[in-house]
């Protein structure tokens, strides 16, 4: 178990922390967040190539903050990678054992089973910059694993291949993870590799982790506003009036009050209520159900997704929509959806 | 196309200017005088000296500009804007002014304890040494401290994680990935000293037979009218400086990181 306590660093005018964090053996981690967030600044604290400027990194029960990082034992995928240019493939997957002096049989038959795994057995006299982005991705991985490290830091290695290629590189990292029993912690800006790679997610904005929980927690009930944006919800809408009694709220340029449930009311007083596209439902304009809204076509903006207005409002109020609209609709460019009111979610 | 061949015409100027000087030492290049000239015990000694004089300033330039040079590549510290700044220190002074200012410091009571005490380098090897390690040191850290920025840092806290110490990294990974352009910073600080004069000349003097490297036998030879000993000499100076310079370009230009 890996446990952060008010871990805290600054680096220039951005302040990172306190951080409290807790990382279960044998777990996929991933610590989700934008750009500027404080996500490469918290890996170095944890690889140790930064000291924390307050609060504490416990490892195994051991305090670590100052050990230094060869004595640290952690493994790491660096965003590009740092294959050594000058050794062939063979002497990169083996440097971390000859510098930790890790010989014996034991040693060489866990890494053959790394390379075997990964197939980059043909590889092993080629020099890295001979190799493909998808062959020095699995190269980096089996040289980072082969010390058997306890903890394996990824630092958004996949970001540079192409979307399939990736795909496949999400599954190889999380089944060798799995095999080696190694607890892992991804660093990503990206929410589909978080989601693909990691049992738990750390969302961190501004410097300090806002939401912890499993990718479904996450996706269903984003902690506050900034965490719903940032994990996707583009329907967010200012409240303007609510009646807690009646759980009703009306939101700024929507013509009627809608109806939420009490499970999703938050402690404080409610601001924004926010809905995933995926969740707006298109009914029958005859249908009698609460929070049912019509809506105009404006533009379709990707594969799946479309934007609707407010059929009736005064300023243009765009709502996100994903799923099919009926044929009748797509023609007449009107349609009408309900808000399920267990899927309006309300943030201070 | 005007444009390109006005510019082209102009980097052929450079050509023209140092290869006619070079070949213009031919008219008064005469073979038998050559063959003397090179053989006398003086032109042997200037060599010799020249040769072991560069070296070992050299050798002292590196020992403080390798780990001086790994620091201001690699760490924001304090002061480290300044050190950086005064590297092209000597550049700047005329050689004249920093063979100068070492007398001077020699003639203070610090410097006077020193020569008495420890060496004598006022009119002597040890001067010729000192002077050009000064003169070299600022560019031979510059030139170093370019070699450790091509090297990623992100290579070096990649070893670390994988469990070599800093010493182990420097040894496995910064050394070999740096080392042509250590090595060609090696060779241009050496073909600096060597051709050194200014400083050398204020600190050591003119001493035939004992203070006389090969720029100040050029000096000393011209001042007395022996052309064709001066031509041999300035051949010799040429021949080991140009090697240099090619062995260097060479070392530099297949850098690929």
């Amino acid at each position: 178990m890996m446990v952060l306590d008010g871990l805290e660093a600054k680096a220039g005018d951005f302040r990172l922390g306190p951080i409290d964090l807790k990382l279960p053996t044998g777990a996929s981690h991933a610590l989700l967040g934008p750009s500027g967030a404080g996500k490469s600044t918290l890996l170095k604290l944890l690889l140790g190539l930064e000291p924390p400027s307050a609060g504490e990194i416990r490892f195994r029960g051991e305090e670590i903050s100052r050990t230094p990082v060869e004595a640290r034992g952690f493994g790491y995928l660096p965003q590009h990678l740092a294959l050594f240019p000058h050794l062939d493939v063979e002497a990169n997957l083996r440097y971390g054992l000859r510098a930790r002096g890790l010989r014996g049989d034991t040693h060489e038959k866990h890494l053959q089973r790394l390379i075997d795994a990964t197939g980059i057995a043909p590889l092993l006299k080629r020099r890295p910059e001979t190799l493909s982005g998808g062959e020095r991705q699995r190269v980096a991985l089996v040289r980072a694993l082969a010390p058997r490290p306890e903890l394996l830091l990824l630092d958004e290695p996949f970001s540079a291949l192409d979307p399939a290629l990736r795909r496949e590189l999400w599954d190889l990292t999380r089944s060798l993870q799995r095999l080696e029993g190694t607890t892992m912690l991804l660093i990503t800006h990206d929410m589909e590799e978080a989601f693909a790679l990691a049992d738990r997610i750390h969302l961190i904005i501004n410097g300090k982790i806002r939401q912890e929980g499993t990718p479904a927690e996450l996706w269903e009930h984003p902690a506050d506003r900034e965490s719903a944006r940032y994990l996707g919800f583009r329907n967010i809408f200012r409240i303007q009036s609510f009646d807690r009694d009646s759980l009703r709220v009306r939101l700024e340029g929507f013509p009627e009050e809608l109806i939420v449930t009490r499970e999703n009311w938050p402690e404080t007083t409610p601001k924004w209520c926010a809905i995933r596209a995926e969740n707006l439902r298109f009914v029958q304009p005859e249908e009698n159900v609460p929070n049912r809204l019509t809506l105009r076509a404006v533009h379709r903006s990707g594969p799946g997704v479309d934007y609707w207005d407010l059929y009736d409002a005064e300023e243009k109020l765009l709502l996100e929509m994903k799923g099919k609209a009926s044929e009748e609709s797509i023609h007449t460019k009107k349609c009408t959806v309900i808000l399920p009111p267990e899927k309006l979610l309300l943030f201070f | 196309m005007n444009f390109k061949r006005n510019t082209v015409l102009a980097a052929f100027v450079i050509l023209l200017l140092y290869g006619g000087l070079i070949l213009s030492l031919g008219y008064f290049l005469d073979p038998q005088e050559f063959s003397r000239a090179l053989h006398s015990p003086r032109t042997l000694f200037s060599i010799r000296l020249s040769l072991e004089a560069a070296t070992l300033a050299t050798l002292l330039a590196l020992g403080l500009a390798i780990p001086a040079g790994y620091a201001l590549s690699r760490y924001r510290f304090r002061g480290c804007e300044l050190i950086d700044t005064l590297l092209e220190f000597p550049m700047i002074v005329s050689p004249a002014a920093l063979g100068a200012m070492l007398l001077i410091f020699f003639n203070n009571p610090a410097g006077e304890w020193v020569q008495e005490h420890l060496v004598t380098f006022v009119f002597a090897f040890a001067g010729i040494v000192l002077t050009q390690f000064v003169t070299i040191l600022g560019v031979s850290v510059r030139m170093v401290k370019s070699a450790f920025d091509e090297v990623p840092v992100e290579l070096e806290s990649t070893a670390r994680t994988l469990g070599a110490s800093p010493g182990h990294v420097l040894r496995t990974v910064t050394l070999p990935l740096a080392k042509r352009g250590l090595v060609a910073a090696t060779i241009l600080s050496w073909a600096k000293a060597l051709g050194e004069f200014g400083a050398t000349i204020t600190v050591a003097g003119t001493m035939a037979m004992r203070t006389e490297t090969l720029p100040i036998a050029i000096y000393m030879r011209l001042e007395t009218a022996d052309i064709p000993a001066t031509v041999v000499l300035i051949l010799i100076l040429v021949t080991i400086g140009l090697a240099a310079l090619f062995l260097a370009r060479k070392l530099l230009g297949r850098i690929q990181l």
